[in-house]
């Protein structure tokens, strides 16, 4: 177990109390409520991974941790940034490998509703965010592929932004309005508060 | 040329040695020696590494994770794939390495017996990725490969709904016998390539060739339910070993910091 699961396991008290394998009888429903990684069959509780059981005796509840510490599986609240692969009028779709900055490897795909933009009314995506756009969100939901995000907070949102006119990094004038230093194109985002300034220009640098 | 006859050549030897054992010294219900290994791969969600007799399989789970080509994702359940092959040095005749009928059709047994004891439907559009790989094979690959991928899987985190083993029974001069050895498969009368969810008392897999009469039958699939549970003990040992190992490292790195 590491660090990072420590914390994840902060909330969850009890005793590790063994080892349990897929399939290992845990104990009956009327002893504890089953919790992570537990299934019922017949109104028993058994295991289902390798993982250590944990029992809260004050809430009877059976916990499994498990005992692979490589699982990265993305789940609910995570914070993931990934770069906008397509948009449509009603959603856009994220295409994700890092998972509360930590690289994940192959990359999963997130699609971000309208209504779960911003807290304040996005008519159409397009004012938001645009394809190519690198992007931070939360997963809200992780019960069907491709997995729901939102970006209706003030850190999450558009970190970077290029031109669609001529492809130049946007420099950000004021809230969610990106403006670009080449062409002078201004252009609706809904930014994330930590904005990635482009340093310099390319254009200006190929003009010197 | 006319004498041609299609009855089989009978094996010069006997399967058995003068003192009642089996060629490799074993009894009727006994299995060849068997060793495991699990988390042999870096790259892999899950990996095992089983040696059965002389049979030599890596397994690979990959996932859950996101199925491409998209349009082959479930939509109530994750999909399932495996993939069987063998080495090109894995028998004593250099075998191609292309798929061939054999290895497809071994695919879809070994993705059949994993597929009831994994949770499908926690994850749907989803892929669970299974690779076998045989580098040295001596008769029972596929249940050997059963038991290495249900340790990968289990490796990997996958929920399931228990661990799955395989083992075969055959025939070999009337008589009933556990776990045939290559030889044994070639010159015995009969072939039941077996898998168990020891657990719960499930049989995944159950195939059959060669004559067996009823009694036989019944003889066979009960010897085989005991050597899978044999089996089993081992896949438990090695996970808990494993384990006990990582949580022994995690607690040194944590004391260092």
């Amino acid at each position: 177990m590491n660090r990072k699961e420590n914390e994840e396991n902060k909330g969850k008290r009890g005793k590790i109390e063994r080892f349990v394998l897929p399939g290992d009888l845990l104990g009956v429903i009327e002893e504890f409520v089953p919790g992570d990684n537990c299934y019922v069959e017949d109104g028993k509780i058994y295991s289902n991974i390798a993982g250590y059981l944990l029992v809260d005796k004050a809430k009877h509840r059976a916990n499994i941790i498990p005992g692979n510490p490589r699982q990265k599986l993305p789940k609910v609240g995570d914070k993931v940034a990934g770069i906008i692969t397509s948009t449509m009028r009603d959603s856009a779709t994220i295409e994700f490998s890092m998972v509360n900055e930590e690289n994940i490897g192959l990359p999963f795909t997130g699609l971000v509703h309208v209504s779960q933009i911003s807290k304040k009314f996005v008519e159409d995506v397009f004012a938001a965010m645009r394809r190519g756009d690198i992007i931070r969100a939360r997963i809200i939901d992780v019960k069907f592929l491709p997995f729901q995000l939102a970006t209706n907070e003030g850190d999450l949102g558009v970190i970077r932004a290029h031109c669609t006119k001529c492809g130049e990094p946007l420099v950000k004038m004021e809230r969610d309005l990106l403006e670009c230093p080449a062409c002078g194109l201004k252009e609706k985002r809904k930014l994330a508060k930590d904005y990635i300034q482009p340093r310099f220009s390319t254009k200006d640098k190929h003009h010197n | 040329m006319n004498n041609v006859t299609l009855v089989r050549k009978e094996p010069s030897e006997s399967l058995f040695r003068e003192d009642g054992l089996r060629l490799d010294g074993r009894g009727l219900d006994e299995l060849r020696p068997i060793r495991m290994e699990v988390g042999v791969l870096n790259n892999a969600d899950g990996s095992a590494y089983v040696e059965h007799g002389k049979n030599k399989i890596v397994a690979a789970v990959y996932g859950p994770r996101e199925l491409h080509p998209k349009h082959l994702a479930l939509p109530d359940k994750a999909l399932v794939r495996c993939e069987y092959r063998m080495a090109t040095f894995s028998v004593e005749e250099r075998k191609s390495p292309a798929p061939g009928r054999r290895e497809v059709e071994l695919s879809k047994v070994i993705r059949e017996s994993l597929e009831p004891a994994i949770f499908v439907y926690k994850y749907p559009r989803a892929t669970i990725d299974v690779f076998v790989q045989i580098l040295q094979a001596d008769g029972g690959t596929r249940c050997a490969s059963i038991t290495a991928a249900a340790l990968a899987l289990a490796d990997a985190g996958v929920p399931m709904r228990d661990l799955v083993v395989g083992c075969a029974v055959g025939k070999i001069e009337g008589k009933v016998a556990v776990d045939l050895s290559d030889v044994e498969d070639k010159l015995g009368e009969g072939d039941i390539p077996m898998a168990l969810m020891p657990t719960k008392k499930v049989i995944t897999l159950l195939q059959s060739d060669g004559d067996f009469t009823p009694e036989e039958f019944k003889q066979a699939l009960e010897m085989g339910i005991a050597a899978c549970e044999k089996i089993y003990e081992m896949q438990r040992d090695i996970l808990i070993e494993r384990y006990s190992k990582v949580r022994e490292e995690v607690a040194e790195e944590q004391e260092e910091e």
